[in-house]
């Protein structure tokens, strides 16, 4: 069939935190997650670009500073470009920092691919008085050279345009010391199976790589049709001979990244006309205070308060709107059945099972969590974050990670599994490992009401009230204790099962600029809001039909749910609580917004969750099952250390395909919770 | 007069010439890529509330590196 449509697959490479996400999603008008951190793409996503002339697929490629990898992001993109998947490769540079991006831009042009580079955020650079000429930069490059801003659709038809029209293959302009520049042109005679273009990278890449990867190496060979045998043995020798005048391993890697950041140098030269930049004296201004010994973790406190405050306060009245809602469509569910005549059981399983429970926790979760999202990425945006990685890199280096732990633990504040995505930016796998089967000490959005409503029912129970502000105090206590156990799991763990391997931290600091508020949080919106309907739906409703079924059923005088709790009964009572309590929680793994609902429905001791579970109505039904203090404290303490939910659980299994992980992950916060449980419900003992 | 000084040692405000680098594997690789090659200038723009790590200003971007890793990085003033 003759193809119509010229389709282009175009890769988009870039170091990280460039603009490349919001490029791509501009370009495409799809969404992929931006953020302004280091490192913040992980897998690549893909999308398409309709033209007048044809389509380009998109495929979004993690940031990287070089081809030549390390991390495990960069070896995705660097494989990608290397391996042909694409016809063209547009790298996106940062006006701002085209010095430091160019040497990326100079590592793909030597792949061989036709490339196309786009500056990208040329309006910020002007505001800050950097000058480019990138006509010279075309010229100089030999590939074309186009200035686009990522968020502002209407800069990047040129891109789009120079995307299709195909790039173009330039000759490298690096040169080598002259004896790899020998040994390279030796090896590239001995690759004619690829084509001309790419002998160069790859005789390049087989020198450098070391004896380890040979295997690898061996393979891609006789992928692309050579003689691997032989085409090592060929390199062995002419590595001997470098070796023979004086290079190692080590020394070989320097004086080619050295030829490349040269190089670099030299066209920055010839096309940054001025390299005046207020925004880093701005930034460094602002830094003075927000990272100095001062200031710094006053402010990281008042803005985790004043998030935390904003989430709470704002959610209450759309939690209440959405809880009025549901009951509503209840309503209207049920006189639906009842008018198509639908058995007494199947309308209770429906509207008081799975309905219920899905307008529980769609009304409880969502929220707060349509707060703190948007919130969380203005902060992202501003630039703030990677700041947090660098205050607290030291505290976390002593228990044996890193500062960018500290990042995915308040992302986890929002879901655990979002944290635990988010352990990617971490550089080793043992750090990755650590940072992601501690994310969950500490409580993510869908335990934060849960834990206000425990908290309050304690000095309810201990002095017949509580104020707002004692609540308030003791939750900060109980996120304080989350991320002190944190910190010394991670201790403990990085001694006994993960140790060795050492501990990186670099981080780019980029500069502060004013968040864009709309599309930050429309796009913080959509993409949460959607995420999380789809999980409640897919996980809320199901149980809440269990739920509603262990109810419904009746074994002798009471139902299978009351049962099943009193064989849990010495257990629970053991750890300062009863058998319901823990039955609420085990029933509510999929997702811990219903447990409180759920432990409603056991001792109230019918099918179905309570349509309101209000303070006075808890305060009742929990003080006629036995609640104290105590109990109330303990399912607080339980309410923050305990297994995580299946979402979290099969996200450590994803990210790390590491069955230990996966166990640790589960049993690190289960074993603390019921230590802590039984520690204080023994102290308590002792007391009364 | 020429002074010789780790990239640790460097004072808040200074700035160096990188004449040298130490270090190993996969550090190593990220200071090259992160554009700490010999002859380029680098300036101490701050510490961080604890002592470590430090902001470095190395080509137009504010880096953070800790002093373990700095130590590697030989310059001269």
């Amino acid at each position: 069939m003759a193809e119509d449509v010229r389709r282009v697959v175009c890769a988009l490479a870039g170091n990280p935190n460039v603009g490349k996400s919001t490029l791509f999603n501009s370009l495409t008008g799809m969404h992929a997650h931006t953020g302004n951190w280091a490192g913040k793409t992980v897998e690549c996503q893909t999308g398409e670009v309709s033209l007048g002339v044809g389509k380009i697929t998109l495929v979004d490629i993690p940031g990287t500073y070089s081809l030549l990898y390390r991390s495990e992001e960069e070896r995705i993109a660097g494989e990608y470009i290397v391996r042909g998947g694409a016809d063209v490769c547009a790298v996106v540079c940062d006006a701002s920092a085209l010095r430091q991006n160019l040497n990326l831009v100079l590592q793909i042009i030597e792949t061989g691919i036709p490339t196309v580079v786009a500056v990208n955020l040329v309006d910020e650079a002007r505001r800050r008085g950097v000058r480019l000429d990138l006509k010279e930069l075309s010229s100089l490059l030999g590939v074309p050279v186009v200035a686009t801003v990522g968020y502002k659709k209407r800069t990047l038809p040129p891109l789009a345009r120079a995307i299709s029209e195909g790039g173009a293959v330039a000759k490298s302009t690096v040169i080598y010391p002259e004896p790899i520049e020998r040994a390279i042109v030796s090896l590239s005679h001995r690759l004619g199976f690829v084509c001309e273009g790419r002998r160069r990278y790859l005789a390049l890449s087989l020198l450098l790589s070391g004896e380890a990867d040979d295997g690898a190496a061996e393979e891609e060979i006789s992928r692309l049709g050579g003689d691997a045998c032989s085409i090592i043995e060929c390199r062995d020798g002419l590595l001997g001979e470098l070796f023979a005048l004086g290079y190692d391993e080590e020394r070989l890697n320097d004086a080619v990244a050295s030829a490349l950041v040269g190089q670099a140098d030299r066209i920055a030269d010839a096309v940054v006309l001025s390299d005046f930049d207020r925004g880093i004296e701005r930034t460094r201004k602002i830094d003075k205070f927000l990272t100095g010994r001062v200031g710094a973790y006053p402010v990281m406190l008042l803005l985790l308060a004043l998030v935390f405050f904003l989430t709470l306060v704002l959610a209450s009245y759309p939690s209440e709107l959405l809880s009025r809602l549901f009951s509503y469509m209840e309503g209207a569910l049920a006189s639906f059945l009842g008018w198509v005549g639908a058995p007494e059981w199947l309308r209770g399983a429906l509207v008081e099972g799975a309905v219920r429970t899905l307008g529980q926790v769609v009304a409880v979760m969502l929220p707060p969590m349509v707060i703190f999202f948007p919130l969380f990425a203005l902060l992202e945006d501003s630039g703030y974050l990677p700041r947090i990685a660098y205050n607290l890199d030291r505290p976390f280096a002593c228990a044996g990670c890193c500062g960018k732990q500290a990042l995915t633990m308040c992302m986890g504040f929002g879901c655990n599994a979002v944290g635990i995505v988010g352990c990617r930016i971490i550089e080793t796998r043992r750090e990755r490992i650590l940072a992601a089967v501690t994310n969950s000490l500490v409580p993510c959005n869908g335990r934060l009401p849960m834990l206000i409503s425990l908290i309050s029912l304690f000095y309810i129970f201990l002095t017949g009230s509580y104020s707002t502000l004692s609540v308030a105090l003791t939750l900060t206590l109980f996120i304080l204790v989350g991320v002190g156990a944190t910190l010394l799991s991670t201790y403990v763990l990085s001694r006994t099962l993960y140790r060795g391997g050492g501990s990186s931290f670099t981080v780019e600091l980029p500069p502060y600029r004013r968040p864009r508020f709309l599309s930050v949080t429309l796009r913080a919106l959509r993409d949460k809001c959607g995420a999380v309907l789809a999980r409640a739906v897919a996980v809320a409703a199901p149980v809440g039909l269990a739920v509603w079924v262990l109810g419904a059923v009746r074994v002798g005088q009471s139902s299978l749910l009351v049962h099943i709790s009193s064989i849990l009964d010495p257990v629970g009572n053991f750890f300062g609580m009863d058998g319901a309590i823990l039955l609420a929680f085990l029933l509510a793994i999929p997702a811990n917004e219903i447990v409180l609902p759920t432990l409603f429905v056991i001792y109230s001791s019918s099918g179905g969750i309570a349509m309101d579970v209000g303070l006075d109505a808890m305060r009742a039904l929990f003080s006629a099952n036995g609640w104290t203090p105590t109990v109330a404290l303990c399912a607080g303490i339980f309410a923050l250390f305990h297994w995580p939910c299946s979402t979290s659980l099969l996200t450590v299994w994803r990210e790390t395909r590491s069955r230990r992980a996966t166990l640790v992950a589960f049993l690190l916060p289960t074993v603390i919770g019921l230590m802590l449980c039984a520690l204080i419900n023994g102290i308590s003992f002792l007391i009364y | 007069m020429e002074k010789k000084k780790t990239l640790a040692q460097l004072e808040v405000g200074e700035t160096g010439l990188v004449i040298g680098l130490g270090g190993r594997g996969g550090v190593r690789r990220r200071m090259l890529d992160l554009g700490l090659t010999e002859g380029t200038r680098v300036s101490c723009i701050g510490r961080s509330p604890l002592g470590d790590p430090s902001a470095y200003l190395v080509r137009d971007k504010m880096i953070a590196i800790r002093k373990e890793d700095a130590e590697d990085i030989i310059l001269k003033i």
